[in-house]
């Protein structure tokens, strides 16, 4: 069994006023340990319910949700869900909302106060949890005069802190600015590569789900795509239809492709792209 | 515009004041208040006053921030004085004309009430907002307090009620601005106008903020759960306070400064009130 | 050319005499030609919010002017309330202004303050909700019971209504999808095309700039430090890429595409020019 195991997830809210809207329709998918994954869809599309499925804050309508073997859609409770939010931690979109010290490094040992841990060991793990995300020199800083960027770094330490096998990014770089963006793309690949934490990505960014293993693209009625890059991206029908774009250069070799060019399908970055542009039109003039 | 206001009147530093335990300096305010009102005569006032000034020079506070400090409470300290010079009856008439008599002791017992106002906020503000961050202050209370967990009062949650509000106090004035730029810029007018007509305008602005505080609060809700948070629950704290010498000797001072403010007032003349 | 919109060595500070003292703008010049769409890039913080702010008479320069037309908006108080129906203003994310019960009504907020008849306002309403496709279903729900694209382009729609002279918009498509970002530039650039208005947009994304602006102005610590068409701007991509400024990357592709002796310009800013330059020089393609 994979570290995380969705099977057959169904999610509707309740709304009073209209009926019940649904926005997972029977979806599974798994997910292995120490993968990087990229959640792609359009707003609305359900990748943040099934976020917040995995961390048992929404509990699904039908279906069952294993993590590390465990089902947490069975027997409900603190206990269970305090083991699995130790197990995966969360990093929001809105870098405000999710920061509530006054103080940086006050914040970034929320968590392991709350699990009970030994001063000293806490002491510890946040001056770690800020040298991973290099922001050691605002450990007394006060959050609400950093950048976005930087309170996302902040918002990273908090969950690293609390030492979690998987951490979900809920289109977490959505609000940044590019440099913000940027930032947290590496800390995200080095907490990935180096800690050999899973990493969940959820995002609408193409740019930034070229940096994982695999993409998952959903839509309202389920999973539409899923491969590597590479895989994905040789789809750019499938894509655009779903009202996503693939990165500009991949799409232009895809379309060149199209017209008859001898192009192979989902090349990623500017480099390979020009080279297999340059080959195709020189064959082209033979 | 609000975007100027500093909020928050904490200033880093690293002087006696500063490094003292917040819950030290909770204690030594409150003894502090007490000598205020101990201090029965201009004199022990005075003394208070020097005492007040000489913690300015210690936190290495600059007199200027200190005594902007005072401008909210200019208006409080002119009233009651006012009103205290024109209502104290005494014996020694100073001055009357028609129905208004001055008596040397409204004069006297106007400068006591707004020296004792300003000598209060003054050291409160020098001991308390000046030289504590406001998370070492609600820590501090928290721990302080933490006895009246045992009779089932919530320390903690009224703690991390105090907390957030200090985290979001700038991000929601930031917020207010925010809209009121952007409802101004579709030409709403907040400044002119009947009362009503500028309570309504106040519509604009306030349902998007409360709009934005339910969003807001309802994602902080859930970040917190998200890192396990279920209140007091087991918690433990990264900064354990510990009291050291260094607590005891400020607390030292200030009983001896209130003894001798006491004493002062006792055996010194002039009237007391 | 005619300019929409001068400004004139603007400086402007934020908390003078504290410790927080920030320098927002730093003598500051530039022109906005009228009828185009000029684009400012530039770092969160660079001082370009403070500057749209000040196009609309929200926020006085400490130092210097800017011209509106021919007026200089903080000569005098008329003025300056003016140009709130003068310049148009969209903040980021102004889905978070919106209060009213209905979306008509929020729409209409501006050209009521605006003092206009209750036919020119409904007309207006009902012209801006058009350009940025709102059907009139949309326009009797509540806005906070519809779609974070829906609920920005609600918001937009609220300023097309005030017809400004200049609209300027601060990211007006950010934390969009892509589709609601087409979305919101395709209902820009409808308005744009029907009414001939000058726009300035704020953006970090440079495809969108290379897309939509004629002209760009870059900022960097409260500075300019470059202005011009889309074209010359584009030209600097070593100072831009200093600054952390990377050209689309269909721009780059084919300028690297031009160094490798294929025949393509070097100003190509969407994949179709793309295409279509590929196609032209090389060949249909087989189909």
């Amino acid at each position: 069994m994979s570290y995380i195991e969705v099977k057959n997830v169904s999610f509707s809210y309740e709304e009073d006023s209209q009926e019940g809207k649904t926005v997972l329709d029977n979806v599974s998918l798994s997910i292995e340990k120490g993968e990087f994954v990229a959640v792609l869809g359009r707003n609305g599309s359900g990748k943040s319910t099934l976020a917040k499925l995995l961390n048992m804050i929404l509990v699904p309508s039908e279906g069952q949700i294993f993590i590390d073997g465990i089902n947490i859609t069975e027997d409900v409770c603190e206990e269970l869900m305090l083991k699995v939010r130790r197990k995966i931690g969360m990093v929001f979109q809105n870098p405000d909302n999710q920061i509530f010290a006054t103080i940086v490094e006050e914040d970034v040992a929320f968590g392991p106060e709350n699990l009970g841990i030994e001063s000293s060991e806490i002491r510890r793990r946040v001056d770690e949890a800020l040298a991973t995300v290099d922001m050691s020199q605002y450990a007394r800083h006060a959050p609400h005069k950093l950048s976005g960027g930087q309170k996302q770094r902040i918002a990273i330490a908090g969950v690293l802190a609390m030492d979690p096998e998987c951490i979900i990014f809920d289109e977490s770089t959505s609000m940044l600015d590019p440099h913000g963006r940027a930032e947290i793309c590496e800390v995200m690949q080095k907490l990935n590569k180096e800690r050999g934490k899973t990493i969940i990505h959820i995002t609408h960014n193409m740019d930034e789900a070229e940096l994982a293993d695999r993409i998952i693209v959903l839509d309202e009625i389920g999973i539409r795509l899923e491969g590597s890059p590479k895989e994905v991206f040789s789809d750019i029908k499938t894509i655009t239809e779903l009202g996503l774009e693939a990165p500009q250069a991949t799409e232009l070799c895809a379309r060149l492709a199209e017209r008859g060019f001898d192009i192979p399908l989902g090349i990623i970055g500017e480099e390979s792209c020009a080279k297999a542009i340059q080959e195709a039109l020189v064959s082209r003039k033979k | 515009m609000l975007k100027d206001v500093t909020l928050g009147q904490y200033l880093p530093g690293n002087t006696l004041l500063h490094k003292t335990d917040p819950r030290m300096k909770l204690i030594i305010t409150v003894l502090f208040i007490v000598s205020v009102f101990v201090a029965s005569n201009l004199y022990a006032l005075l003394a208070l006053l020097a005492f007040s000034v000489i913690l300015i020079f210690v936190s290495k506070l600059s007199p200027k921030i200190v005594f902007r400090g005072l401008k909210p409470i200019i208006f409080i300290v002119i009233f009651t004085s006012v009103v205290s010079i024109f209502w104290k009856k005494g014996e020694n008439l100073l001055f009357s004309f028609w129905k208004i008599e001055i008596y040397e002791e409204g004069i006297m017992y106007a400068l006591m009430i707004a020296l004792r106002i300003i000598v209060l906020i003054m050291g409160t503000n020098v001991l308390l907002s000046y030289t504590t961050s406001p998370i070492a202050l609600t820590d501090g209370l928290e721990q302080l307090l933490s006895p009246l967990k045992k009779i089932k009062i919530p320390v903690h949650d009224f703690s991390m009620i105090m907390t957030i509000a200090l985290r979001f106090i700038p991000t929601l004035i930031e917020e207010t601005d925010r809209i009121m730029s952007a409802q101004r810029s579709r030409g709403a007018d907040f400044s002119t106008g009947s009362l009503i007509k500028r309570a309504k305008a106040l519509i604009p602005i306030f349902i998007p903020l409360f709009a934005s505080l339910i969003r807001r609060a309802d994602e902080l809700a859930v970040a917190m759960e998200c890192r396990c948070y279920v209140g007091d629950n087991g918690r433990t704290s990264m900064n354990k306070l510990k009291y050291s010498a260094r607590d005891f000797i400020v607390l030292f001072v200030m009983i001896a400064v209130g003894v001798g403010v006491f004493f002062i007032g006792k055996y010194t003349g002039g009237p007391k009130f | 050319m005619q300019n929409a919109i001068t400004v004139q060595n603007v400086t402007y500070v934020y908390g003078e005499g504290t410790p927080f003292r920030v320098v927002a703008l730093d003598n500051v010049s530039l022109n906005i030609e009228k009828g185009k769409l000029t684009g400012i890039i530039g770092h969160t913080g660079s001082g370009k919010s403070t500057l749209l702010q000040m196009l609309n008479g929200l926020v006085k320069p400490d130092i210097g002017k800017i011209i509106v037309g021919e007026d200089d908006i903080y000569s005098n108080k008329k003025l300056r309330r003016e140009a709130a129906f003068r310049v148009g203003l969209v903040f980021q994310y102004p889905e978070y202004q919106l209060f009213e019960d209905t979306v008509r009504k929020d729409i209409a907020f501006g050209p009521k303050n605006m003092g206009l008849s209750d036919e020119e306002i409904e007309t207006r309403v009902k012209e801006a909700a058009a350009f940025v496709g709102l059907s009139e279903e949309i326009l009797e729900k509540s806005p906070f019971d519809i779609s974070g694209g829906q609920k920005r382009r609600v918001a937009i729609a609220g300023i097309l209504a005030m017809k400004p002279d200049i609209l300027v918009l601060d990211e007006p498509a950010s934390g969009l999808d892509p589709i609601g970002r087409r979305e919101i530039f395709g209902g820009l650039e409808n308005y744009r095309n029907a009414t001939g208005t000058t726009m300035v947009i704020v953006s970090h994304s440079m495809e969108d700039m290379a897309r939509y602006a004629d002209d760009l102005i870059v900022f960097e610590n409260g500075k300019v430090i470059m202005q011009g068409t889309k074209q010359e701007v584009f030209a600097k991509e070593k100072e831009l890429r200093a600054i952390g400024l990377e050209l689309p990357q269909i721009t780059r592709l084919a300028r690297r595409l031009s160094d490798m002796g294929i025949s393509v310009s070097r100003d190509i800013y969407t994949v179709d020019e793309a295409l279509d330059a590929l196609l032209s020089a090389y060949g249909g393609g087989d189909k």
